[in-house]
């Protein structure tokens, strides 16, 4: 069966962005640049884009495209393909394909919400909510936490689970070229122009009420950006930074491996990894940036800012920004305008989750697009349940835990170890300039080989003593959740090991097939 | 917001959007 392929540069390149491009450029980004010291948190940030996320850009993209040489689009194969004789790294590849269908078991759930409110911003359904407490009420109704004046069961919520999960899987029946790229194609940059307006619209909200001067949009740019040098010394503002960047980027989920390798052999990936990136940082601190926090300042003031700065993200998107733009002219539409934007940065998030999972269906046991598609689609509804109906139970965070946090930091370490010291830094860069249409300066090929690295095991070791010994250990999880909580690691654990199966018995076929070239 | 603020805005907005403009310029060959 031949490989699918980009149709064209600035397809792969905004379909990329499009990955990188989510909830967390716009929601994630602007609390914790307010909560690490403003304007000096940038510092730690761009040292990490440096260190950190330009190198993992470029090792990914590399090897996918490496990887797709050989026929394989996902990590087991791309791993064996770098480090021949081992035969187990195959294995630990599997986190690439596990790793992206965990997030998108919640993803496209949390995605649901999000046309869910284009509609009721539309339609007015919480212009009654007037305060934070009725607008975190209804958005608790909708999702069936409780019952209230809003909502009376998930049905509303279900509906519009299912209509996004049947728009992911018509896009990703379509393929590559003709579903991802058309949709990243148009997507990301509609939604940037839509962030742009908002954007407008935030700045000419200038000081609401003038009885109150110091609430105003300068103010909030001012909450975000006048630095706090104090924060430099803090190491924790340093391994926020890095993180942000981290997961800003898509890098360690596997996505970018599988979209890169779908590049011709001398098709350019130093320039195009670096143009996603900038895509992406484009949306986030100068966008993300600018909207939601100065909009909120300027109508609640530093105090109540802050409280709301710290109180999560889903509550900045969901709760603030509608009671925000509830407050101004149009107030409906602009409502409208912020959450499709988010719907389309989940849409085109949403649909890289899925593809590494249709790819290794697709490479490695010849299913056709259509049965890939059916295939995963199936499962992802299954698995997802637990998410949409134990949503209050910790299910998400748990799924969240290992998807989206622990899996990807462990991947990234073990990909760039495999690439600077396995592959080797030689190999490696000539492979990095294969018909690249920029020469990264050389000093980067120190920085791969051994910065980037070290940074990875320094945030591994951190987070691992800081945050996740605790999230392993259950501490903290109310009595009457741990059922869940379990249930979901057994869950979890099933869909692992039921991959890594998969690996060996493609691994089996083709050493059949080959002759016994392959070996287990 | 401070002068500092701006500061910061300032740069990280210019390198931000220029680094943008460079790489698509470049990719798109304009």
């Amino acid at each position: 069966m031949a490989r699918e392929q980009w149709g064209s540069k600035i397809g792969v390149i905004m379909a990329v962005a499009g990955s990188a491009i989510g909830l967390g450029n716009f929601l994630r980004f602007p609390g914790q640049v307010a909560q690490h010291g403003g304007g000096a948190f940038m510092i730690p940030y761009f040292i990490a884009l440096l260190l950190l996320g330009l190198p993992l850009m470029w090792i990914e993209w590399t090897i996918g495209r490496f990887g797709g040489g050989f026929g394989h689009s996902t990590a087991p194969g791309m791993f064996h393909s770098l480090w021949e004789k081992n035969r187990f790294i195959k294995y630990f590849g599997v986190i690439g394909i596990f790793g992206p269908i965990v997030i998108a078991l919640y993803y496209i759930y949390i995605e649901s919400w999000l046309l869910a409110y284009s509609f009721f911003a539309l339609t007015g359904s919480y212009e009654t909510c007037a305060t934070s407490e009725m607008m975190l009420s209804f958005l608790r109704g909708y999702q069936g936490l409780e019952q209230n004046q809003y909502f009376s069961s998930l049905w509303p919520a279900y509906s519009f689970f299912l209509l996004t999960f049947a728009l992911n899987g018509v896009i990703l029946y379509f393929g590559v070229q003709r579903g991802i790229e058309q949709v990243c194609k148009y997507g990301v940059p509609l939604l940037l122009i839509l962030a742009m307006i908002l954007l407008a619209r935030v700045f000419l909200l200038g000081t609401p009420d003038p009885a109150q001067p110091e609430n105003s949009v300068l103010g909030g740019l001012g909450f975000i950006w006048n630095p706090d040098w104090s924060a430099l010394t803090r190491a924790k503002v340093w391994l926020a930074a890095a993180g942000q960047v981290f997961f800003t980027l898509s890098c360690g989920i596997g996505v970018i491996l599988t979209y890169a390798s779908y590049l011709g052999r001398n098709d350019d990936v130093a320039l195009s990894g670096l143009t996603a990136a900038s895509a992406n940082e484009f949306a986030e601190v100068v966008l993300g940036g600018s909207l939601v926090i100065p909009a909120a300042f300027a109508f609640f003031g530093a105090s109540t800012m802050t409280v709301i700065a710290q109180s999560g993200v889903f509550n900045l998107g969901f709760v603030t920004m509608p009671l925000v733009l509830q407050k101004i002219a149009h107030g409906n539409f602009f409502g409208f305008i912020w959450f499709l934007l988010l719907f389309i940065a989940g849409v085109t998030s949403s649909i890289s989750l899925a593809q590494p999972a249709i790819a290794f269906l697709e490479d490695e046991f010849n299913l056709n697009r259509r049965q890939s598609v059916l295939g995963l689609m199936t499962a992802i509804f299954l698995f997802s349940q637990p998410a949409i109906f134990f949503l209050g139970r910790g299910v998400v965070d748990e799924m969240d835990f290992w998807g989206g946090s622990f899996f990807l930091v462990l991947f990234a370490t073990v990909e760039t170890i495999l690439f600077g010291w396995v592959f080797g830094m030689d190999r490696a860069w000539s492979e990095l300039h294969t018909g690249s249409d920029i020469t990264i300066p050389r000093f980067y090929r120190w920085i791969i080989k051994y910065v980037t690295p070290l940074f990875l095991l320094l945030i591994l070791g951190s987070w691992l003593f800081q945050d996740w010994l605790p999230v392993l250990f259950c501490q903290g999880v109310p009595e009457e959740n741990l059922p869940y909580i379990i249930g979901t690691r057994l869950m979890l654990f099933t869909l692992f090991a039921g991959l890594a199966l998969m690996v060996r018995w493609s691994w089996q076929r083709r050493a059949v097939n080959s002759g016994g070239g392959y070996d287990d | 917001m401070t002068i500092n603020g701006w500061i910061f805005m300032g740069i990280s907005w210019t390198a931000i959007i220029g680094l943008f403009v460079f790489c698509l310029r470049r990719t798109l060959k304009l």
